[in-house]
């Protein structure tokens, strides 16, 4: 034993920790402290700020709709078919996660914006997507639906296929099966996946500016709203900014500490 | 048509297996054989979770299989209700709610399915644990809910993979007490699979013994014991078989080769024979017995296990074979058997079976 050693490498691991944890958390509570509630309640009376939160909720709403009505059969059917070129597919849905926003945005536009791919298509139809707030909705949904997509079909794969035999045997379908055994089941990871999902797109930025615009009370979304008045309204920057902070960390404590059934089983 | 008729082919990896299955309405078929032998694969073709590579499956005058016509009807359609090793009860849904599961599946209200599913517990002395998630069961408990829920919606066949084989020893013996008296059941048909001989016994009309996917045998347990087909059947038994070519000798008897051992039967028999002795008629000597109508082999002790009033003593034989000997406590202490002792083990020609 060689204790002198042994403290010092001790300090050594809770000095970095607590630098990373100063790092990580300091300019945040910096953020805190630099309001006040009575700001916060006159930043809340801007329209700038209502308009923001209200299409943040809206439009993050629908991005969790979008994604769960596409992100759930896909992370089936990767978790359970033989889906040729695996890795192409898996690493192709991991891009998004991993581009730069605004090259999200780039993509985005050359594909349905009004010049892009199947702009004439779109514009003959009598459709405009840019600076909509479906729009807002696409942009969030292509950066952020990969992580539920990656949580939910790691549910689904740690699953035994065993509970479905069973379900069916008791003459259930593979659809009744897939609501009332697999869904509760992996409960744990499809959560977990909306609330990465949905606290990312509360988040998005890059893509929505790029793809989106940025237009008060239609594509102005809480991130854009912070951008904009960080150099002309920096109380209303600042209330935004809280919020977004505070809804975060509501959701990751939420996410960390709600009992769930598969949970309660395991 | 009344009852099970099936005959079905399916490619499982290296193995083949190749099941010809009749049950008739009202009676219990065990599937019996050791682990790898098929058991459970066949248990998932008769559920409709295997397609068989050929073959038919016909269950009360419904087809489920029949692959030169392509049909294959998917589990849910079929009218089977299923008992797995270690009970499988949904983890996330009460006692009740399990049982309710199968009605509500099949599109039963809500308020029938629980009143259904609420007898079915009564009938099964379980209604006091319909609260209880299955976390909070015991290993036994849970086997009642799961049977109460393979049975509640009335299936045809009702199949079971080794229902008993996850419980403790004492739980055991009582749900295989009370699921001999359930399976009593004029109209449903019943399979069973399991390694366990006890089973067997005691739910079985009929037992198919099944070795590396094929049936070695088939017939009613004490058939089985009386004359084993396979080491497998032999050994459940608790019998001593060999393999071995019979030749006919004057005095309407047989010589039997088997291995490097010559026995001698009192029946005719010629060509290629099993032989069976049973363990209490082998008696234990340490100088070689005089007589002319025995069979004297010398061997080795290999293990001594007591039992009641007896022990049974494996013995290495001439010629690379086992044989099984049960003597008194007694005679095993007058012959001071130990692992490594030799002796001389012998028995009647007519305690000789011998079949083909």
């Amino acid at each position: 034993m060689k204790p002198l050693a042994a403290v010092l490498a001790r300090g050594l691991v809770g000095a970095a920790f607590g630098i990373a944890l100063a790092f990580l958390l300091v300019p945040l509570l910096a953020l805190v402290l630099h309001t006040t509630p009575g700001d916060l309640l006159d930043g809340l009376r801007s329209p700038v700020v209502t308009e923001a939160i209200r299409l943040s909720l809206v439009t993050t709403v629908g991005t969790l709709v979008l994604t769960v009505l596409f992100g759930l059969p896909a992370a089936w059917a990767l978790a359970r078919w033989r889906v040729p070129g695996r890795p192409v597919i898996e690493a192709a849905l991991a891009l998004p996660m991993v581009l730069p926003p605004v090259v999200a945005g780039v993509a985005l536009l050359v594909t349905v914006g009004a010049n892009g791919t199947f702009g004439g298509v779109l514009r003959g139809a009598g459709i405009r997507l840019t600076f909509t707030l479906v729009a807002v909705v696409l942009a969030q949904t292509f950066v952020s639906a990969p992580f539920f997509i990656t949580s939910a079909r790691a549910g689904f794969e740690a699953l035994d296929s065993g509970w479905e035999e069973t379900a069916r045997s008791l003459g259930a379908s593979r659809t009744y099966a897939f609501w009332r055994v697999v869904v509760p089941l992996t409960a744990p990871a499809l959560v977990a996946g909306l609330g990465l999902t949905w606290a990312r797109a509360l988040g998005e930025f890059g893509a929505t500016i790029t793809f989106a615009g940025n237009l008060m009370g239609v594509t102005q979304t809480m991130p854009l709203a912070v951008f904009v008045s960080a150099e002309s309204d920096l109380r209303a920057a600042i209330t935004l900014a809280v919020i977004l902070l505070a809804l975060a960390f509501a959701v990751l404590v939420a996410l960390r500490s709600v009992p769930l059934p598969g949970r309660a089983a395991a | 048509m009344r009852g099970l008729d099936g005959d079905l082919t399916f490619d499982a990896g290296a193995l083949t297996l190749r099941l010809p299955i009749h049950v008739p309405a009202g009676s219990t078929h065990v599937l019996l054989g050791e682990s790898g032998a098929g058991k459970t694969t066949a248990l998932r073709l008769l559920a409709g979770f295997a397609r068989p590579r050929a073959g038919r499956l016909e269950v009360n005058g419904r087809v489920y299989d029949d692959v030169a016509a392509g049909i294959h009807q998917e589990p849910e359609a079929r009218r089977v209700g299923m008992v797995f090793q270690n009970g499988r009860l949904f983890p996330h849904l009460s006692a009740l709610a399990n049982v309710v599961f199968p009605l509500r599946a099949q599109g039963v209200a809500r308020g029938e399915a629980a009143e259904r599913a609420s007898a079915w517990m009564r009938r099964l002395g379980i209604e006091q644990l319909a609260d209880r998630m299955p976390a909070r069961l015991s290993g036994g408990e849970a086997q009642r809910v799961a049977l109460a829920r393979a049975l509640v919606a009335e299936p045809d066949l009702l199949l079971l993979d080794e229902p008993m084989a996850a419980l403790d020893v004492r739980t055991r013996e009582a749900v295989r007490a009370e699921l001999a008296g359930l399976l009593d059941d004029r109209r449903r048909i019943t399979v069973l699979v399991t390694h366990d001989y006890l089973d067997a016994v005691v739910f079985a009309d009929q037992v198919q013994v099944l070795e590396e996917g094929r049936v070695v045998q088939e017939g009613t347990v004490p058939e089985l014991v009386e004359r084993p087909r396979s080491a497998y059947v032999a050994q459940l038994a608790g019998m001593n078989v060999f393999r071995g070519r019979a030749e006919m000798v004057e005095g309407g008897a047989c010589e039997v080769q088997v291995g490097g051992m010559r026995l001698r039967a009192a029946r005719e028999a010629q060509g290629p024979v099993f032989v069976a002795v049973a363990p209490t008629h082998v008696t234990l000597h340490r100088h070689r017995p005089e007589g002319s109508a025995r069979n004297v082999i010398d061997g080795v002790v290999r293990q001594t296990v007591p039992l009641a009033g007896r022990v049974r003593v494996t013995l290495a034989a001439e010629g690379g074979t086992t044989l099984v000997a049960e003597v008194t406590r007694q005679s095993s202490m007058e012959l001071d058997l130990s692992p490594g002792t030799a002796v001389f083990a012998s028995f009647k020609a007519t305690e000789i079976e011998v079949y083909r």
